[in-house]
């Protein structure tokens, strides 16, 4: 089984791909604050096997986290995707650009993304 | 002969001789008296002589006066007569006149009149001059010489302006006689009229442009000192001719700030004011410095050259406008941050409720039995995307509307792009049983256009899915072709078509805004697709129409990119 590490600082989001996950088999691991993401993340005996983490949150943003999971030794190979509704066809590619920049795999703009559809692409991150 | 005899005869000798004596005494008398009557006579009729040598004087200098006179008559009236005056001799104690036909003429008749006299001339007159002629007459009686211009009313009814001269005779010292001439000088009171007409005119011009300026110079003062951004007129060689008050209370400067160098040495190096102002006076151009910050504040600069209108080529000056956009720029920055949040805040939820019911129909399908249920769950889901679509089209178009949205210049392969939109949208034409075409002439390398990608694609994107869209059945065909310095991308539909009135909408905000004027289905879009895909088109060079539309064949619609220069 695989694990899915979840950032995201709203609840009804993460309530809901927190679902998805579960729903398709794998095992889920969240946090809602990018804090709370790193130390989580830091002091996980199974590491996940992907991070979904959201760009846009308050205090420490995504990016911030991001940064810190590269820096990190036992986390800097753990492929992150980007959750965002900044950047999509429609708004500064310069935030895509500095996601992808900071080494995140992908990014999956959330409003345009079913659940099944994201679940097809982490799914293919881990085969 | 006998003593006797002798004696007889010497007596009667004596007495003849006597007699003779006496006689020749008396003949030598009468001789004396007659040569003292003769001369007597003589001085006489000298006397005579003269007297008619005197009357014959008399007479032949009466001759020569009269016809001197009537020489003189002549030339007064021939002079008067080219002088178109007429003449009159009024006598006052009878109040009757003599005077020549032009006399009558001028006062409108064609023959001489029976009468004539100061009475009659007083019912010539106007009524409204009639006491001014009163009055000139009486001055006339004082001072001895009539000067009068009145006007006359002529038999026709017409009125005519007179100017009569005249001398007073007096006996006794009272006036008994008066002459003089008369004149019609309308034409020169009618001339004189528009004179006086058009001076008054000229004066009542002069006076209103002066007034107009003096308002205008109000209007300007007042104007530029009402305004709250910074004015000041300079003059070629940067002196200040005018400023407001604004530019003082901006910059914090003192009145007496005269020169635009003094302006200069404000920004020190952030700006070069003179530079600026020096470019536009040698160029006759505007220039507009978008952003400079000055202290804690942003301001805005415009310099704008002054020109004579005579000679456009001649720059006496220019105008600097200083306005401080530090509100602005704050009010820009929390409608940026709003709109980021907004963003962020409405699609946030959206996208909870259209995974959610994504994960209902493909998780929980066998739960979804009851088909009310399933078709409830279905619209939910359609409505949440279209209404995230809406959010998006919202925010794009505002970014567009205030130049927020930077555009790249990216060299790009049109081809390559409209391949990969070609991909992305097969499956949704597939479901429609649409064709999607997108023939490319792989024997003609089309070169790259200079566009920001991402905008480019959206362009493409939206042009095709509204194909796919609008179609029923048949296909889309995309074509790319080089126009000129242009790559033409051309998207053409079976679809229903757009009648000639709707086309006229298309392009424009909110298209689809309160009834289905197109033929298209209004749950699928915002009507803001074109509208933005028109802004990005247009921001990035090119244009976008359509090309044609034929009710029932199709529409075919077109952009173009410019190529890498």
């Amino acid at each position: 089984m695989k694990k899915i590490f979840i950032v995201d600082d709203d609840p009804a989001m993460l309530n809901l791909y927190t679902r998805t996950f579960k729903l398709s088999g794998h095992d889920v691991e969240t946090a809602t604050n990018g804090q709370e993401a790193l130390d989580k993340l830091s002091a996980s005996e199974q590491k996940p096997d992907v991070i979904l983490l959201d760009i846009m949150m308050p205090k420490l943003s995504g990016f911030e986290v991001l940064e810190n999971i590269k820096k990190n030794d036992s986390l800097a190979k753990i492929p992150v995707i980007a959750l965002t509704n900044l950047a999509s066809l429609r708004s500064a590619s310069s935030d895509l650009e500095k996601i992808r920049a900071l080494g995140a795999v992908d990014v999956v703009v959330k409003s345009d993304t079913d659940p099944k559809e994201l679940v097809k692409r982490v799914e293919s991150l881990m085969a | 002969m006998a003593l006797d005899e002798i004696q007889s005869l010497l007596k009667e000798f004596d007495e003849m001789k006597k007699a003779l004596e006496e006689a020749e005494i008396e003949v030598k008398e009468k001789t004396v008296e007659l040569s003292r009557s003769n001369k007597e006579l003589a001085d006489k009729v000298g006397e005579l002589e003269n007297t008619k040598k005197a009357v014959l004087n008399v007479l032949e200098d009466l001759t020569k006066r009269t016809a001197e006179l009537r020489l003189s008559e002549e030339r007064l009236n021939l002079s008067l007569k080219s002088a178109e005056m007429g003449w009159w001799d009024l006598d006052l104690v009878n109040d009757t006149a003599k005077r020549n036909l032009r006399h009558d003429e001028i006062f409108g008749y064609k023959t001489l009149q029976p009468n004539w006299g100061a009475k009659i001339f007083g019912e010539h007159v106007v009524p409204e001059d009639r006491a001014y002629a009163t009055h000139c007459f009486d001055a006339a009686f004082k001072t001895g010489d009539l000067n009068m211009q009145c006007r006359v009313k002529w038999p026709d009814g017409s009125i005519h302006w007179i100017d009569a001269r005249g001398q007073v005779f007096y006996e006794d010292k009272k006036p008994v006689r008066m002459h003089g001439t008369v004149a019609d000088i309308t034409p020169q009171k009618e001339a004189e009229g528009k004179l006086v007409a058009e001076k008054e005119s000229v004066e009542r011009k002069v006076t209103e442009r002066t007034r107009e300026l003096k308002e205008e110079q109000a209007r300007l003062v007042a104007s530029i000192n009402s305004l709250d951004f910074g004015f000041i007129i300079a003059d070629a060689s940067h002196q200040i001719v005018l400023k407001n008050k604004a530019i003082s209370n901006i910059l914090g400067i003192s009145d007496g700030v005269a020169t635009m160098a003094e302006i200069d040495s404000l920004f020190g190096k952030s700006v070069d004011v003179l530079g600026k102002s020096n470019l536009c006076l040698a160029e006759n151009l505007g220039i507009n410095v978008p952003e400079v910050i000055f202290g804690n504040k942003f301001l805005r600069f415009f310099f704008s050259p002054i020109v004579m209108i005579r000679d456009h080529k001649e720059v006496i000056g220019y105008v600097f406008l200083l306005e401080d956009i530090t509100e602005a720029k704050l009010l820009e920055r929390s409608r940026e941050e709003f709109f980021a949040i907004a963003s962020h805040e409405m699609r946030t939820p959206l996208t909870a409720i259209r995974g959610n019911m994504a994960l209902i129909k493909d998780f929980f399908g066998t739960e979804l039995k009851n088909p009310d249920v399933k078709e409830m769950v279905d619209d939910s889901y359609k409505a949440s995307i279209r209404l995230i679509g809406i959010v998006n089209d919202f925010l794009d178009t505002s970014r567009l509307e205030q130049g927020k949205l930077s555009l790249k210049s990216e060299n790009i392969n049109l081809v390559a792009l409209t391949t990969e939109v070609v991909h992305e949208l097969n499956a949704m034409a597939e479901s429609k049983k649409l064709k999607l075409n997108f023939k490319t002439d792989d024997a003609i390398q089309l070169p790259p256009v200079s566009a920001d990608r991402d905008r480019a694609k959206q362009v493409i994107y939206n042009l095709v899915s509204n194909a796919i869209n609008y179609t029923q059945e048949g296909g889309i065909n995309i074509d790319i072709t080089k126009e000129g310095n242009f790559l033409k991308v051309s998207v053409a539909d079976t679809g229903n078509g757009i009648s000639p009135q709707n086309q006229s909408l298309l392009f424009k905000k909110f298209q689809q805004a309160g009834e289905k004027i197109l033929t298209r289905d209004v749950s699928k879009s915002t009507g803001l697709g074109l509208y933005i895909s028109k802004l990005l088109v247009g921001g990035m060079g090119g244009k976008i129409w359509l090309e044609k539309s034929e009710l029932g064949k199709g529409s075919t619609f077109a952009f173009t990119l410019p190529l890498v220069s």
